[in-house]
């Protein structure tokens, strides 16, 4: 307990102080950011060392609704220490590799702050005990995404993007606050091991799973996350690609309760949906980060196809193999376009489009060495993390399909082959274009890339090896394999005696693989294809079906407001003013000539409403006797 | 001894004030601004003492009670009644505050400081008064005074359309006020003792038998309950303050005209008295009316949240906008009340508190560039943010706390609205479902406007020198952000108040509707 609140503890330290640091002492700010976080490796550490089977409920009044307590709470068990150390040791290393990218900025203070303050939204979110509380740091962790995604203030695009990231985010948590006000209604408490199932979950879980839409990226609302590549690039591999857009994949697992069947087939369609959409576009993309965007969308969809298809385990496994490598490609990403930054700026080209890259192998061969483990283990190949993750997301969907035999289930084992092969060959036609092929640039200005961005990269291309996740290298072992999400989940021991047929799906899965890659050479290396960029957008259709309605709809209010309700107040005081008028002319024309005791009541009256429409006080008071005396008589008659 | 009447001087500080600036030769005049703040540092500190006086836990009901009689007139009898319970004493604490801060936002009036100062100082006390008083027709008093200070104010120290705004704002106000007025003599006349006692009425044992608002045997007016009628009106005439819509419209033309002191006061209070006084009377006195109508105040509450936000993203003018987004936070507080759920109550009550802070921030925000420049329009500013790193800061503070971002103020009472209101047995579930719109709405305008301003390349397209804040700006946003982290981050330091008080209320309520 007291590791877990350290660990959590050093990035909020770490953000007060970037904060507070003066302009003078700005160097600092990386430096105390960067130890503090190591303190808290050295705590995840300590926990690991501890073992991984505790669990943890610990909790401090925070505040009364109604007649329950929410509590601050923390829910450690063996589902959140694999998550806390991934995130930790991710964050840790972003802040490392930061010290050089940032090197230059005159708001590294302030982006450091803000990324210890995403670290800790994100390691709260994977603690809290209970979902408001995970509500909040579930907020709290887009808002660094929008600060992070918008660092580059000047930059038109940044603030676009930001903006743009959390209004879809902010869709789906919409939803989820539905969920939270089901939740409430029926169970009463948020703690989550005291919430009681019930019929009412499915509909909730479809709320949460909103929430998971939008946060995770996926289909319909998931064009943000190619946009929020406007950040910092290690921004985009620790939020974007490791860990906050993941947050939605645990909090699925985190509430396993809601996987009831007809919640789990839309989360395995739409996760299907954008497996293959995120990998389509992702083939299409000429920019080196939009590239492993649309690949983490594509991947995001495939952990979610995973839990719906009944792979909960080989989607929590995928989520940290994947976090590992595509930090690693994300990071490697972002040394290339630091190093070609100059030479871009300079010459006028664009330093992250893969077609002005080529031949890199040679210029950073420690960097091409920790990408191609990086890529091998996104292709899925043996001895790489990717491997041991997909063979446990594909045995228990085939076991499933052979069981049930529906349409829907082989539909999942389609799209699972489909989207694998999408993956190896876009990430085979990155890997070629920027490591081998001709130079499209001359490398002698190069910006050199310092050591402390490139171990990071290298540490996490380690990662990624097999041995992280399984003593064996072919198939699901000791270590991740065991945590315990929920009661269904499978043993080691178990997993060859229920899977007989494993080690056959293993073997085919590598040789679809091998086949993928083929097909890649023959694609990309022998007929040298160039995709043309889509045409096809979703923003254009959100544009056309929701953005430009919301907005017109919203004008034609603004105008009703103006024009519909004021107008009906103008036509009653006009209407006042005229009465007014009218009995004034009757006093001057009709009454006039008249006997003068009458003319001087009418007079009277004409004033009275006259005064109406002038805004005089005292005619109100007159009005208010006047009424007053009126609904006296009305109600003692 | 300062404990007895701990009230009263909080009340009647400002109005002695009032006078002694009155009675002070112009040549004072550069001390006015000096008399005003000692009012409201006097008035800090007197809040301080009802802070520590104040214990939640002693007993339920009513604290710091002063009773005497004012007027005794043939069984006309008025009482000089005030006390706080749990769900006045925040809305105390919150006035002096805002009042203090408006008093430093005043701080550069030069155009008849004399009239501007004293008007305020009378605002001052009739603001705390109505939070405080416990008798109708004292209420209805304190309610009328904030009145006319207020039409002044704006009618002479506003913008260029500063009397059609200030007209607008009279009629309506004084239409509610009207509506109040009526229901306020009904209740009176129904009672058994001829009282206007809060406390009295409260129990509902002394009423009248076949008086107007008789519970046992309905009166009927055209075809419908006279309660029933007497809760529509306070509805309407508390909602004409709230603002709820459609009856909103003298609110943005208000804002807009008023200069930011006084925008900062109507935002913050004037709007909290509608929705306290639409609590304190109209749930108070015909809960059970108000329970039978409380589908069509949720509608009006759900409307306000999603029509405002609406409003508030088409608008093309700073201060519009806010004013559009106080209608949004307000429709929170109806659907709260609507709920009759403790949760729900209770986040209507912090969200008013938490949208006088918010509120009051973003129209000091909005002070600030239009000190600078005298241009409100949002199409005329971009990249604010590189020029004015430390106004950013803030304006992203009060955004955030506006959309309702967890870890500020604004979110506690949002959330707890919407978990009472759905809870609850009084409204269709699909009201508070519609009512999650608001959040994206929100987002979506506060997000626009930030990037539309703030980020990008700079550019201002209209006279003045953009520097970033002053001390005097800083001084008066510091302590706003300050408490939004505050309350955000430990909700229970009011809602140990709150909570308390709405329990009382919802255990009166359901006797009263069983």
């Amino acid at each position: 307990m007291t590791f877990v609140l350290l660990a959590i503890a050093m990035p909020v330290i770490s953000c007060i102080l970037c904060l507070l640091i003066p302009k003078r002492f700005m160097w600092l700010a990386p430096i105390v950011s960067t130890l503090l976080m190591f303190v808290s490796v050295i705590a995840a550490a300590v926990l690991y060392a501890k073992g991984w089977h505790v669990e943890v409920t610990a909790g401090i009044p925070w505040f009364q609704a109604g007649t329950s307590v929410i509590e601050l709470n923390v829910f450690v068990d063996g589902l959140t220490l694999p998550m806390l150390s991934m995130v930790i040791l991710i964050s840790f290393l972003v802040h490392l590799y930061s010290v050089g990218f940032m090197a230059d900025d005159q708001h590294a203070g302030r982006y450091f702050a803000f990324l210890g303050f995403f670290t800790f939204s994100m390691l709260g979110l994977v603690v809290s005990g209970n979902l408001l509380l995970l509500f909040c740091f579930w907020e709290l962790v887009g808002f660094s995404s929008y600060l992070l995604i918008g660092h580059w203030r000047e930059r038109p695009l940044a603030g676009a993007a930001a903006t743009k990231a959390f209004i879809f985010n902010r869709i789906g948590d919409a939803l989820f606050v539905v969920g939270l006000m089901i939740t409430w209604q029926f169970s009463h408490t948020f703690n989550i091991p005291e919430i009681d199932n019930g019929g009412w979950i499915s509909v909730a879980g479809l709320c949460f799973f909103g929430g998971v839409i939008g946060k995770s990226a996926q289909f319909p609302l998931l064009t943000w996350l190619p946009d929020a590549m406007q950040g910092p690039t290690p921004v985009s591999a620790l939020i974007h690609a490791a860990t906050m857009v993941a947050a939605g994949v645990f909090l699925i697992l985190r509430i396993p309760f809601i996987l009831v069947p007809g919640t789990a087939t839309v989360m395995a369609v739409t996760g299907a949906i954008t497996a293959l959409y995120g990998g389509w576009k992702a083939l299409q993309e000429y920019d080196l980060k939009k590239i492993l965007a649309w690949s983490t969308i594509s991947q995001l969809g495939f952990m979610i196809l995973a839990i719906g298809a009944g792979s909960e385990q080989g989607a929590f496994t995928h989520l940290i193999a994947h976090a590992f490598f595509k930090a690693c490609l994300f990071l490697a990403a972002g040394a290339i376009i630091h190093s070609l930054y100059h030479v871009a700026k300079h010459n006028e080209f664009d330093p992250q489009d893969i077609r002005n890259m080529g031949g890199f192998y040679k210029v950073t061969p420690r960097l091409f060495i920790a990408t191609t483990l990086a890529i091998a283990a996104i292709c899925g190949l043996p001895l790489f993390s990717g491997f041991i993750s997909k063979e446990m997301i594909i045995v228990p969907m085939f076991r499933r399909a052979l069981e049930t035999g529906s349409f829907i289930s082989w539909t999942y084992v389609g799209v699972f082959f489909v989207s694998s092969m999408l993956t190896v060959l876009y990430s085979y036609r990155l890997y070629v274009n920027v490591f081998f092929g001709p130079r499209a640039t001359p490398y002698a200005d190069l910006t050199p890339v310092p050591p402390v961005m490139q171990w990071p990269v290298s540490l996490l291309a380690i990662l990624s090896l097999w041995i992280f996740f399984s003593w064996n290298a072919g198939g699901p072992g000791e270590w991740l394999a065991h945590f315990k999400a929920h009661p269904g989940n499978i043993s080691v021991a178990q997993w060859h005696v229920i899977f007989p047929r494993a080690t056959i799906i293993a073997w085919v899965s590598f040789g679809w693989t091998l086949l993928s890659i083929a097909l890649g050479w023959y694609l990309f290396t022998y007929r040298k294809t160039k995709p043309r960029e889509s045409q096809f957008d979703l923003d254009h259709v959100y544009d056309i079906a929701v953005l430009t309605p919301a907005l017109r709809a919203s004008d034609s209010l603004a105008k009703f407001d103006k024009q519909g309700i004021d107008t009906g107040l103008h036509l009653f005081a006009y209407s006042q003013v005229a009465i007014a008028k009218i009995a004034s002319y009757f006093d001057k024309f009709v009454v006039d000539g008249s006997v003068s005791a009458i003319a001087w009541i009418a007079r009277a009256s004409g004033n009275i409403l006259r005064h109406a429409g002038g805004g005089q006080v005292q005619s109100y008071l007159l009005w208010s006797a006047v009424t007053l005396i009126i609904f006296i008589f009305w109600i003692l008659k | 001894m300062i404990s007895q009447h701990l009230l009263s001087y909080l009340i009647f500080t400002p109005v002695v004030a009032a006078l002694v600036l009155l009675a002070l030769p112009n040549s004072f005049k550069d001390y006015y601004k000096w008399i005003a703040l000692g009012v409201s540092g006097v008035q800090v500190l007197l809040l301080f003492i009802v802070f520590s006086s104040y214990n939640p836990g002693e007993f339920e009901g009513f604290h710091l009670l002063e009773e005497i009689t004012w007027i005794d007139l043939n069984g006309l009898k008025v009482e000089y009644l005030v006390g706080i319970d749990g769900i006045s004493l925040p809305l105390v604490a919150l006035s002096v505050i805002v009042l203090l801060i408006a008093v430093i936002s005043s701080w550069n009036v030069s155009d008849r400081p004399k009239g501007y100062f004293t008007l305020l100082l009378i605002l001052n006390g009739a603001v705390i008064g109505s939070f405080c008083a416990l008798d109708l027709l004292l209420f209805y008093l304190f309610f009328e005074f904030m009145l006319l200070p207020m039409y002044f104010l704006i009618g002479i120290w506003g913008g260029p359309r500063r009397e059609y705004a200030s007209i607008k704002f009279f009629l309506y106000t004084l239409l509610g006020s009207l509506l109040i007025l009526l229901v306020i003599i009904g209740v009176y006349m129904s009672s058994y003792n001829g009282t206007f006692d809060l406390l009295e009425l409260l129990s509902g044992e002394g009423n009248l038998a076949n008086s107007v608002f008789d519970r046992v045997t309905p009166r009927m007016i055209l075809g419908w309950p006279a309660r029933n009628w007497a809760f529509l009106f306070l509805l309407i005439g508390f909602g004409i303050k709230l603002p709820m819509v459609p009856l909103h419209t003298w609110l943005p033309d208000a804002h807009v005209e008023a200069s930011t002191p006084i925008s900062v006061v109507l935002a913050a209070l004037l709007l909290k008295v509608g929705a306290y006084g639409l609590f304190r009377v109209g749930y108070w006195l015909f809960p059970a009316e108000a329970a039978s109508m409380s589908t069509l105040v949720a509608f009006l509450g759900m409307l306000s949240i999603v029509y405002g936000a609406m409003n508030a993203l088409a608008s093309k003018d700073f201060k519009r906008m806010i004013a559009y987004s106080s209608v949004s936070h307000m429709g929170f507080v109806l659907l709260g009340l609507a709920s009759f759920t403790v949760e729900g109550l209770a986040g209507a009550m912090f969200q008013m508190t938490s949208h006088g802070i918010i509120s009051a921030m973003l129209f000091l925000i909005a002070g600030v560039l239009y000190d600078r420049t005298g241009d409100r329009t949002i199409a005329n500013y971009s990249g604010l943010a590189s020029k004015m790193p430390v106004y950013t800061s803030f304006v992203l503070v009060g955004f955030f706390a506006a959309l309702g971002l967890p870890g500020l103020s604004g979110f506690i009472g949002e959330i707890m609205v919407f978990l009472g209101a759905f809870r609850s047995d009084y409204i269709p579930g699909w009201i508070a479902v519609l009512s999650t719109a608001g959040l994206i709405f929100g987002a979506g305008y506060c997000l626009w406007t930030i990037q539309r301003m703030f980020f990008g390349p700079y550019a201002v397209r209209s006279e003045g020198l953009m520097q970033d804040l002053s001390m005097r700006e800083k001084i008066m946003l510091l302590p706003l952000a300050i408490l939004i982290l505050l309350l955000g981050i430990f909700p229970q330091l009011l809602l140990q108040y709150i909570n308390p008080a709405t329990n009382l209320m919802v255990k009166i309520f359901g006797d009263h509707l069983n």
